[in-house]
């Protein structure tokens, strides 16, 4: 890290140049780095981009409901296709719906999942150019900054779930953008108060970020030396939290904070959230969720995840990694607590992991004195090497398969089937990737599979019979423990037989039509 | 003069136009009225608060604000005329004189204008300079007494190249006018604007106070804290958001000007804020370099007024810088400035204290409105993004006060923070009120000089044992930026 150039105080005069020419000077001074980023999205976003929308198949509803919020938002001014319960803050499907406002996106797009898939990518893009401005800002060389990028853009896991339309990309884009502004080199105080509305804008698309909070504060506190630092913090915090506090304030307002009969509560969801849902486990316990769900991530890739893993300490050495460390080893220990983890969970230590492993290899290239720096260049290059050999191919069919395979058409082609042999006023059970498709093609009584059950309102309006109102079930094959706590949907299943299918193994989709 | 004539129109036409879409804005009902307030409350605290933060926005700009190093005593080319105005301040003259006469540069004159029939602090003044060739007193009588007239006599024996004002209970640093020497050497400056700080956080019980008698000189001095941290704010960060901008409402002391320039404009406007309305004055007629310099070892010490109410206290000072300011105000020399900006921030800060006022008013309202207007969601969000940079500028307040107790070596107790934090309301009411005064004074056509009365609360040891409850009115003085 280099010291701030204190240059011989000179007074203040009316200032002498011009926004145009300090942007112009900016420019040329950091052609290089400019031409690399560019160089570096273009490669990331392509690799992403391409056939974005085909794989991975539609295999997590959360994306349809994203979509279905933000279509909520746009066209009725509502935060949720149904009763908003504060599963989230709202401010992730805004962006979304701010997003196709501003492309046309629902009425563009052959699915809704398509635009939330859009939108992904474009935090994915800008997610790389803001850990390139971090890497660099810390002072890392460029080909480090440079491998980041690539292992937070190119990895097998990042290829699969970057592409997905999880709040988590969205929470990653602004949460890196704050780290990025934070190190700023001028270390102002404009850029803590943007970092903190940055962060706040993270937490508010998901409150996970929560968790990134340490890290990020303790990057502000070495950012800022003592003296400054009170001044730093001054600025963060109340703005962090006044920011952060509209979404309680938001609850407040509907009388909605705490718990009570008849309505939903902020309160009553982070309790659920934290405490009720049922525990995945602990990730050193090998039979449960969390184990099989970390398993199936390293199945996709396990490269830069053990690899950061096995990298901590070495990245705790380093004064300018460790709030990174921090960031990526609390998450670790999360896993390890037990609770609920998400099958997204895995997006949020993704760019700590990338910046661990080309930092720390950074630091051992230039590792000294001399005998040390042989020591350090011999490991990062036969890192890099078994690497080569071991590892690049799986990621390139990994890579191959993300822009040449299509199990989305599944979904879309069950969309079509409804459309042409269901009439617009049948009560259909389905997932939200497809509930906005057929809102938009005029059907009034889908219902989104969880809320058969558990949503009051649409088991008074629509299913007063109980499952005997239920027309069509179509969905993916869905394990039985998947639909626990949901009766009446198991007996309509039950009471079903299966009309046709789409697709196979995990992308398959069976269309089932209930016998009343 | 078509450059006038056309910003005229411009500054009319934003006028009316802003006007306009209020009314406009407001026409349909009580809550778009409440949300128009809350978006003037949200765009007046965010200025306040970039103001606040300008100062210490980087390192580097930390470091601008310092002086550079004192030139060496035998390099000292130039010289100095410091000015003391002085009425009624036969406690506290004598060390002032005595402190200004111990300045370390070589060349300098101490100007003390006196006013005839003020016996006390003649005498005072006599004494502190008896023996020192560097002092001269000027005794004037004075049909109409203000401290513009008290300089201007002064003016008329100066002979230094530059003309320092400092008032009559100021501690100024002894090396103070080398570091001036050394910043006028590297810039060429016209005008100097030095720091000046409110440095006590307490009022000063009688000696020998029973208990109950300190704890409520302690709660009648809740003010302090606040009007300390204005001072540490204006002289640390907002007075070099100014000179960036080119328009400078100056300080009332520390304040140094070439003398052919004061000679050239008549010396001080005959205004009750002569320091801002020589700032203007400089600022649109006259291509000055304006720069300003801070530094707590270089600061000049002054004390809060004694009392929030009555005679000498904070509130009639503030109603006088509200007349002043009004007053130079509708003087309109300002809209003279060269751009719209700048003409636009010279309206923003000689409207500030009806803009104060008007917010200390309207927040309990918007609040209130809030509550029960029944409003929807989306629109009390809007009515409470106010409060973001009110509460930045509250814990800014915080770590201010934390960094003044360690710049001037003073206590900061957990009570002043609490104040710090409960306060603040009720501190922007009192300056709402005073503004209001002042705008009625002014009104009223009362242009008469509201004193505010100095007990040595800054110094260490008391200077004077009881506070006179009665004093002469008409009288004269300064603001922040403006110690008086």
């Amino acid at each position: 890290m280099t010291a701030p150039t204190l240059t011989r105080p000179t007074p203040l005069r009316p200032a002498a140049t011009t926004r145009r020419d300090r942007l112009r000077a900016g420019l040329t001074r950091h052609r290089a780095d400019l031409l690399v980023a560019a160089a570096l999205l273009l490669v990331v976003g392509l690799a992403q981009g391409i056939n974005f929308d085909g794989y991975p198949w539609r295999l997590n509803d959360d994306e349809g409901t994203y979509g279905a919020q933000a279509y909520a938002f746009l066209e009725h001014g509502r935060l949720s296709h149904y009763t908003y319960w504060y599963d989230h803050p709202p401010f992730g499907w805004m962006t979304i719906a701010a997003y196709a406002w501003l492309t046309d996106g629902f009425d563009r797009a052959p699915t809704a999942v398509t635009v939330v898939r859009e939108a992904m990518l474009v935090a994915t893009v800008v997610a790389c150019g803001f850990l390139y401005l971090l890497l660099r800002r810390l002072d890392l060389p460029r080909y480090a900054a440079a491998a980041a990028v690539l292992l937070f853009g190119l990895s097998p896991v990042a290829i699969f779930f970057h592409r997905l339309g999880f709040l988590d990309n969205l929470e990653m884009a602004w949460t890196l953008a704050a780290f990025a502004v934070i190190a700023s080199p001028r270390r102002s105080l404009g850029s803590v108060f943007a970092g903190a509305l940055l962060f706040a804008a993270a937490v508010l698309t998901k409150e996970t970020a929560g968790i990134l909070l340490p890290a990020l504060l303790w990057l502000l506190a070495q950012r800022h030396r003592p003296g400054h630092r009170g001044w730093a913090f001054a600025v963060f915090l109340p703005t962090f939290v006044a920011v952060g506090c509209l979404y309680p304030l938001y609850a407040i307002l509907k009388n909605e904070l705490f718990e009570g009969p008849g309505h939903v509560s902020l309160i009553g969801a982070l309790k659920w959230q934290l405490v009720d849902r049922e525990s995945s486990g602990s990730l050193l316990d090998p039979g449960s969720v969390t184990h099989a769900l970390t398993r199936s991530w390293l199945d996709v890739d396990g490269w830069l995840l053990l690899g950061a893993l096995a990298l901590l300490p070495a990245a705790m050495a380093v004064r300018t990694l460790r709030p990174f460390g921090l960031a990526y080893g609390l998450q670790i220990l999360l896993m390890c607590r037990g609770g609920y983890l998400p099958q997204a969970y895995v997006i949020s230590l993704l760019p700590f992991a990338a910046i661990i492993i080309a930092g720390t290899g950074a630091a051992l290239w230039s590792w000294r004195p001399a005998p040390r720096r042989t020591a350090g260049r011999a490991a990062v290059l036969t890192a890099l090497l078994v690497f080569a050999v071991a590892g690049a191919p799986a990621w390139a069919s990994a890579l191959h398969t993300a822009t040449t395979q299509n199990p989305s058409v599944y979904s879309r082609q069950a969309t079509q089937w409804i459309k042409d042999n269901v009439p617009r006023d049948a009560t259909i059970v389905v997932d939200d990737n497809i509930w906005t498709d057929l809102e938009r093609a005029g059907y009034t009584r889908q219902t989104w599979l969880y809320k058969v059950d558990l949503d009051p309102e649409v088991n008074a309006t629509l299913l007063p019979n109980g499952y005997r109102d239920i027309e069509y079930v179509i969905l993916l094959q869905l394990p039985p423990d998947m639909l626990k706590g949901m009766p009446t949907l198991v007996q309509a299943i039950d009471n079903s037989h299966v009309v046709t299918t789409f697709g196979e193994g995990n992308a398959k989709i069976v269309v089932r039509k209930v016998d009343r | 003069m078509p450059a006038l004539s056309s910003g005229n129109r411009l500054v009319r036409r934003i006028v009316y136009g802003c006007a306009g879409v209020g009314i406009v804005a407001v026409w349909p009902s009580w809550l778009t009225l409440f949300a128009a307030f809350s978006t003037f409350m949200l765009v007046t605290s965010a200025l306040e608060l970039r103001w606040r933060i300008f100062g210490w926005r980087t390192p580097q700009a930390r470091a601008e604000m310092a002086f550079p190093a004192a030139v060496a005593r035998d390099r000292a080319r130039r010289s100095f005329s410091l000015i003391v105005p002085a009425l009624d301040e036969p406690h506290v003259i004598g060390d002032t004189i005595r402190t200004l006469v111990r300045q370390t540069h070589p060349r300098v004159q101490v100007v003390v204008s006196l006013v005839e029939g003020d016996e006390a602090t003649v005498r005072q003044a006599r004494l502190a300079a008896a023996g020192s060739p560097r002092v001269e007193l000027v005794v004037r009588r004075y049909a109409e007494r203000s401290k513009p007239m008290q300089l201007n006599a002064a003016l008329g024996v100066c002979t230094g190249d530059y003309v320092g004002v400092f008032d009559a209970e100021d501690d100024v640093a002894v090396d103070l006018l080398l570091h001036v020497e050394a910043l006028i050497d590297e810039t060429g400056a016209d005008v100097i604007q030095g720091g000046v700080q409110l440095v006590n956080l307490d009022l000063r019980p009688p000696p020998g106070a029973s208990v109950w008698r300190r704890l409520v000189t302690r709660l009648r001095g809740w003010y302090c804290v606040h009007n300390a941290m204005e001072y540490f704010f204006w002289f640390s960060s907002r007075m070099f958001y100014q000179v960036r901008q080119g328009f400078v409402p100056l300080g009332g002391n520390t304040v140094f000007v070439r003398r052919e320039l004061l000679t050239e404009l008549d010396g001080w406007p005959l205004n009750l804020t002569e320091d801002c309305a020589l700032g203007v004055a400089l600022s649109v007629d006259h291509d000055v370099t304006v720069v300003a310099a801070y530094e707590p070892r270089l600061a000049t010490r002054e004390e809060t007024p004694a009392r929030l109410f009555g005679p000498g206290s904070l509130d009639r000072q503030r109603r006088r810088w509200t007349q002043g300011f009004l007053s130079v105000l509708l003087q309109g020399s300002w809209r003279r400035l060269p751009g719209v900006r700048q003409r636009l921030m010279a309206l923003y800060i000689l409207a500030m204290p009806f803009i104060q006022a008007v917010n200390g008013v309207m927040l309990p309202a918007c609040v209130a409105a809030a509550i029960l207007l029944n409003a929807p969601v989306g629109w009390v969000l809007w009515m409470f993004t106010p409060f973001i940079p009110i509460a930045i500028t509250t814990s800014l307040q915080l770590v201010g006060l934390r960094e003044f107790a360690g710049q001037y070596g003073r206590t900061a107790a957990p009570r002043h923070y609490v104040s710090l934090v409960l306060g603040a309301f009720p501190y922007q009411l009192v300056l709402a009120w005073s503004a209001v005064m002042g705008l009625r004074r002014h009104l009223a056509g009362q242009a008469g000089w509201l004193k505010t009365s100095h007990d040595g609360l800054h110094r260490r040891t008391p200077a004077r044992r009881r506070v006179p409850m009665v004093r002469p009115e008409p009288v004269p003085a300064g603001r922040p930026g403006a110690a008086e």
